[in-house]
């Protein structure tokens, strides 16, 4: 059978309006569609998700083998404090910082002067008292008892 | 006011929803979606391959502009004209890196239209699915301007606006494509 352009246009609008029958419309929203591009932001999402995780677990691992760059350590008082930075990538450092107050304390402890206070001399009488206190540029006795 | 305010949308003609949607009216612009984003999806689902969801995206991406820009309308343009030049503008972009296409146009537009017409003898049971593959073997600005002609039924002056190209160039483009379609058709009448 011999094909005019007529049954060619025929052809291709029953063509359109098969495919125009067959499509689903979403209701209008002016907001930016989602589908595509709210499975981009989730896989963005959740790399990063990971990356932070990881990174947390990482620093967090304890690393024998790793060397730290930097380490100080001071003394204040009854406190060693210990300052170490490691780097964990290329890009990223961190400075851990360890304290040791306990065992300090404890020395200090035992060093420390026992008190004197019942050792003092105590004036038994009040012309004592007198006696004593012009001694001593008329500083007042209380004063002198006390350690 | 004018009179338009007082019908109901359903019976407002494109040009006044769009009046009404530049002056805010969302209303009005969700009415154009209904009578238009299926016939839009339609010609994407066509045009792009058959890719469902890319058609989808395309014709929000249609009616996401025609909304952005819907202050700028001029009421003495047609809505349909409109939207099938943002349509084609997507489909335009959609095939940028194809030089091969704008060469074929060319050497197309440089041939003279020949008055002869190829004679087909095809079974009209299978023309369908012929045409149908024919068509998706149709370089796209051709593929373009035939569906913008006879599947979406725009007229010459409209095609030749929304293409950017004189209505003659139109003409000739369409007679030159059905003699391609025509000649491709040829292929399938011994099968």
């Amino acid at each position: 059978m011999k094909i005019s352009n007529e049954q060619i246009i025929q052809s291709a609008r029953r063509q359109r309006e098969a495919v125009n029958n067959s499509m689903d419309v979403e209701p209008w929203s002016h907001s930016h569609r989602r589908g595509r591009g709210l499975a981009a932001v989730i896989g963005i999402a959740a790399s990063l998700v990971s990356f932070i995780a990881g990174y947390g677990l990482h620093a967090n691992m304890s690393q024998p083998d790793v060397q730290p760059l930097a380490q100080t350590v001071k003394v204040q008082h009854d406190t060693i404090m210990q300052k170490e930075t490691i780097r964990d990538t290329i890009y990223q450092t961190r400075t851990v910082t360890r304290t040791v107050t306990k065992h300090v304390e404890s020395l200090t402890a035992q060093r420390e002067p026992q008190s004197t206070t019942s050792e003092i001399p105590q004036a038994a009488t009040p012309a004592e008292q007198m006696a004593c206190s012009m001694l001593c540029d008329n500083i007042p006795y209380d004063l002198l008892a006390q350690p | 006011m004018s009179i338009f305010h007082l019908k109901p949308l359903r019976q407002q003609t494109d040009e006044q929803l769009m009046a009404r949607a530049a002056t805010g009216s969302d209303t009005a612009f969700e009415e154009l979606y209904r009578r238009y984003a299926r016939r839009l999806k339609g010609f994407f689902f066509m045009q792009l391959g058959g890719d469902e969801e890319l058609a989808a995206d395309a014709t929000h991406d249609v009616f996401l502009r025609a909304y952005e820009a819907r202050g700028r309308y001029q009421e003495e343009r047609r809505v349909d004209t409109w939207l099938f030049t943002i349509a084609y503008n997507i489909c335009k972009n959609h095939y940028r890196s194809n030089a091969y296409e704008a060469q074929l146009l060319a050497s197309l537009d440089a041939e003279p239209v020949s008055s002869q017409q190829i004679e087909v003898d095809l079974d009209a049971a299978i023309l369908d699915e012929a045409l149908a593959q024919v068509l998706n073997e149709l370089p796209a600005p051709l593929h373009q301007i035939f569906s913008l002609h006879y599947q979406e039924e725009l007229t010459i002056p409209q095609i030749a606006e929304i293409v950017g190209v004189p209505e003659g160039t139109v003409k000739s483009r369409l007679h030159k494509t059905m003699n391609i379609i025509r000649k491709k058709l040829k292929q399938y009448e011994n099968k």
